[in-house]
């Protein structure tokens, strides 16, 4: 399957300048790091050497090195150094596929579109934001969704409104939420969210325990499909 | 204070626990290598003498042997901590600490019975002790998530306390059972603001960087 | 790092298309030009020519060969430089 537009990877604050995060879009796997100077990058998540996860590297300024010998990689993805062989010109040919990254509405973005240059601009949104969690649930993206309404924020039941692709807006009576779907895979779903404005602390509490719940609620409706499926 | 000594088994991740607090107190102990593998030093009499099922690790001084990696972090704490900074006296404090401690003996214990069957081949139903580590490490992930919203880095508070001891080296090792990091940003911070504590050590399988 | 001229010759149970695919894959991999000079079911010879440690590494990877090759015996000798003598001009080395 062929990954068409942005697809949000991770909250902007949960990759840390000189740290990096695994993460799938329907399977397939990317690492999101950020170098010293702060900006995101996007990659495959595997060494080309013997296929290690880039994600369990460590960043050193702006070169991102594999755990596993210690290859070191620059920005553009391109193998700098081999600490096996130090005096080794690596061969540009030891190169890590990289892919488009944007950094809007408080959420990391990648788009891997083979057609890179023309890619549609990453959503326009709002940067007035606290973010709040990532719901990483074993539920598919769609049913994830549906279900956000009848998961109650205390006594108020959520509005939900679809804003951008892979966008969309909760209303929780006076809190604005806003956030970016992500297809992990087929049954799993990571649900990106940041609050509009800067809401107070036990009002972030309440949300973050909302969005446990969320997890919950979905994860035991995604159970029941199956068993349903299973059953017809 | 009479000397220490520490029954240990360098892959046991219940050892790196002691381990790792002896080095946050700067506290010296004398090392016993048992020979848990492929030996079974630890089913011999001497240590089932012990520790009466075999449980690593054991703790000996003068005449008192402890073994619960978790009571013997509350005892070092208790003994070798004079700033009261890894148990606090504080009553909800403490109560919080005691909590996690019995989390990471209880709930999380799915994860090193998940680690031993990957690793070791011990006897077990993988995906049942995977899947329930998966979700003790979700709730340690959600309260962490809360933790930070209230600006606190550490499970107890704004310092370190034996609750992290106990509860960083299961996360720490979780792509031994096949659990990654990636879902987990909560813990991602608490990691490394654990790796910052003074006296802070690994084990094999936790990388040095950081 | 020093740079070396080599003829291997890998000699064994060969299925010469696909040996000769699977040298000019890993070559091409580690960036090394190759010149293939003979083939046959028991052996091929090609030259490669590059920074030591990554000729080194051809001869490891080729050495495991394709799945329906078994390499019994790998040798070495220096190549002539002329063989990639015109290439190396155009690269600018």
């Amino acid at each position: 399957m062929s990954l068409k537009g942005w697809y949000p990877l991770v909250l902007a604050r949960d990759i840390t300048p000189g740290t990096s995060a695994g993460t799938r879009v329907e399977g397939k796997e990317f690492v999101a790091w950020r170098d010293d100077k702060g900006a995101p990058h996007v990659w495959e998540d595997r060494c080309p050497h013997r296929g290690m996860k880039m994600s369990f590297g460590f960043v050193r300024g702006d070169h991102i090195a594999c755990l596993y010998h210690g290859w070191q990689y620059d920005t553009a993805g391109q193998c700098r150094y081999i600490p096996a062989h130090p005096d080794l010109d690596v061969p540009k040919t030891i190169k890590i596929p990289t892919f488009g990254v944007a950094e809007a509405g408080g959420i990391v973005w990648g788009n891997f579109d083979a057609e890179g240059e023309d890619a549609a601009p990453h959503p326009d949104l709002p940067e007035d934001i606290t973010p709040l969690r990532t719901v990483f649930a074993d539920c598919p993206a769609a049913l994830l969704v549906e279900l956000i309404p009848l998961t109650p924020l205390d006594e108020i039941t959520p509005a939900v409104k679809t804003t951008a692709e892979r966008v969309i807006e909760i209303r929780l009576g006076d809190i604005t939420l806003m956030a970016g779907i992500q297809p992990v895979a087929e049954r799993e779903v990571a649900l990106h969210i940041v609050a509009a404005g800067s809401p107070p602390r036990d009002q972030l509490k309440r949300l973050a325990l909302w969005a446990e719940q969320l997890r919950r609620d979905a994860e035991e409706a995604a159970a029941n499909e199956k068993i349903a499926e299973i059953a017809a | 204070m009479s000397a220490l000594t520490l029954y240990n088994y360098d892959l046991d991740e219940n050892c790196y626990k002691v381990r790792l607090l002896l080095s946050c107190l700067g506290v010296e102990a004398d090392q016993v290598a048992v020979d848990v593998m492929p030996g079974k030093e630890n089913l011999s009499p001497r240590i089932l003498a012990m520790s009466p099922f075999g449980a690593l690790p054991v703790v000996r001084q003068d005449d008192l042997v402890l073994y619960e990696a978790e009571a013997i972090l509350a005892w070092l704490a208790r003994t070798r901590d004079p700033q009261g900074r890894f148990l606090p006296e504080d009553p909800a404090a403490f109560g919080r600490v005691m909590m996690w401690l019995a989390f990471s003996a209880r709930e999380l214990d799915a994860a090193v019975q998940a680690r031993s069957t990957a690793m070791l081949d011990t006897p077990g139903d993988i995906d049942a002790l995977r899947a329930a580590a998966r979700e003790a490490l979700r709730a340690m992930d959600d309260h962490m998530t809360r933790q930070h919203i209230d600006g606190f880095e550490y499970f107890a508070g704004a310092e370190p306390t034996i609750a992290d001891i106990a509860l960083f080296p299961s996360f720490a090792l979780s792509r031994d059972y096949n659990v990654d990091h990636d879902a987990f940003p909560a813990l991602r911070r608490w990691a490394r603001a654990v790796r910052k504590i003074d006296g802070f050590i690994t084990m094999p399988g936790i990388p040095e960087y950081h | 790092m020093k740079r070396e001229s080599v003829i291997f010759t890998f000699t064994g149970k060969i299925v010469p298309e696909s040996f000769v695919a699977f040298a000019r894959h890993r070559a091409a991999r580690l960036d090394l030009p190759l010149a293939l000079l003979a083939s046959d079911d028991t052996s091929v010879a090609v030259a490669v020519d590059g920074q030591v440690d990554l000729v080194d590494a051809f001869d490891m990877a080729c050495s495991l060969g394709p799945h329906d090759c078994i390499v019994l015996d790998v040798e070495r000798a220096p190549a002539s430089p002329a063989l990639f003598e015109s290439r190396n001009e155009r690269m600018g080395q």
